[in-house]
């Protein structure tokens, strides 16, 4: 496995030789596809609104986050969801800047 | 390391969000001219009624264009919601309809080309060349509302009646 990005909690990868990602969530390693991957970086871009940051301040500081066709469910505060988007946003950078060294 | 990522997908990926966002505008634009329709049937303007139906119905299928390339392209496209629809029920006049429709195309056209010069900004080419399609259909689509405006005003003091039997349907 190829290290594609760290944030403070999380950690993502990639494996050439399975053809997918990977993502360390501390207590488990999670197998994820290029399609959820994408499906994971919408869910990053709904839950890092400012809408969504707010409501979480104001009521629970609490979000279900269910992924992989709903075979994975976490439960993040505000911290972890703003580490999470910092998580998805550093991975699909190291991607684009990967795509681009391949070209070069 | 070996982009596993780009065998699976064709298009650039802030291009995939600007097409996501289109496929949102596209289908606000089909709810917005569904309730232009609802408008101009409860007033009797059946010809401006068809007009609106077959330009919801367009709209629709813009959306549904964009949601195939995404996905086809192996990205990933997000079903709209469409909401803020509560100013497009009320009109003064049917000119305010035309007008407000011109407004909107407008405003898709201007999209269009942004996304389309995102493309060329990042060598997206597949996605420059789906979107030529949607630049001469948007070129057509003002030039069709914008006939019907000088043609309401040229009719202005006409019954409305008389300019709605002048409303094209084909």
């Amino acid at each position: 496995m190829e290290l594609l990005f760290a944030s403070k909690y999380y950690t993502s990868y990639q494996s050439s030789e399975d053809q997918c990602f990977y993502i360390d969530f501390g207590h488990k390693l999670v197998e994820v596809s290029f399609c959820q991957l994408l499906s994971l970086r919408y869910k990053a871009k709904q839950l890092s609104t400012s809408e969504h940051l707010e409501y979480m301040l104001n009521h629970s500081d609490t979000t279900l986050l269910s992924f992989c066709d709903k075979k994975h469910v976490l439960l993040l505060d505000t911290l972890q969801i703003l580490d999470f988007v910092d998580l998805i946003n550093g991975t699909f950078a190291m991607i684009e800047l990967n795509d681009i060294l391949v070209i070069a | 390391m070996e982009n596993i990522a780009r065998k699976q997908i064709s298009i650039n990926l802030e291009v995939m969000d600007l097409l996501n966002e289109q496929i949102v505008k596209e289908q606000h634009a089909s709810s917005v001219y569904l309730a232009m329709a609802s408008w101009c049937d409860q007033k009797g303007l059946f010809k401006s009624a068809d007009f609106f139906y077959k330009q919801s119905e367009e709209e629709r299928e813009h959306m549904m264009k964009i949601f195939k390339f995404i996905n086809d392209a192996g990205g990933a496209a997000f079903s709209p919601e469409v909401s803020n629809l509560s100013n497009a029920h009320e009109y003064t006049s049917l000119k305010e309809v035309f007008e407000a429709t011109l407004e909107h195309e407008i405003s898709v056209t201007k999209s269009i080309y942004n996304i389309v010069a995102k493309c060329r900004k990042v060598n997206d080419f597949g996605t420059e060349n789906f979107l030529q399609w949607f630049v001469a259909e948007q070129l057509e689509e003002e030039q069709t509302i914008r006939d019907i405006l000088d043609m309401i005003d040229l009719m202005e003091d006409m019954p409305l009646q008389f300019i709605d039997e002048r409303i094209p349907t084909e």
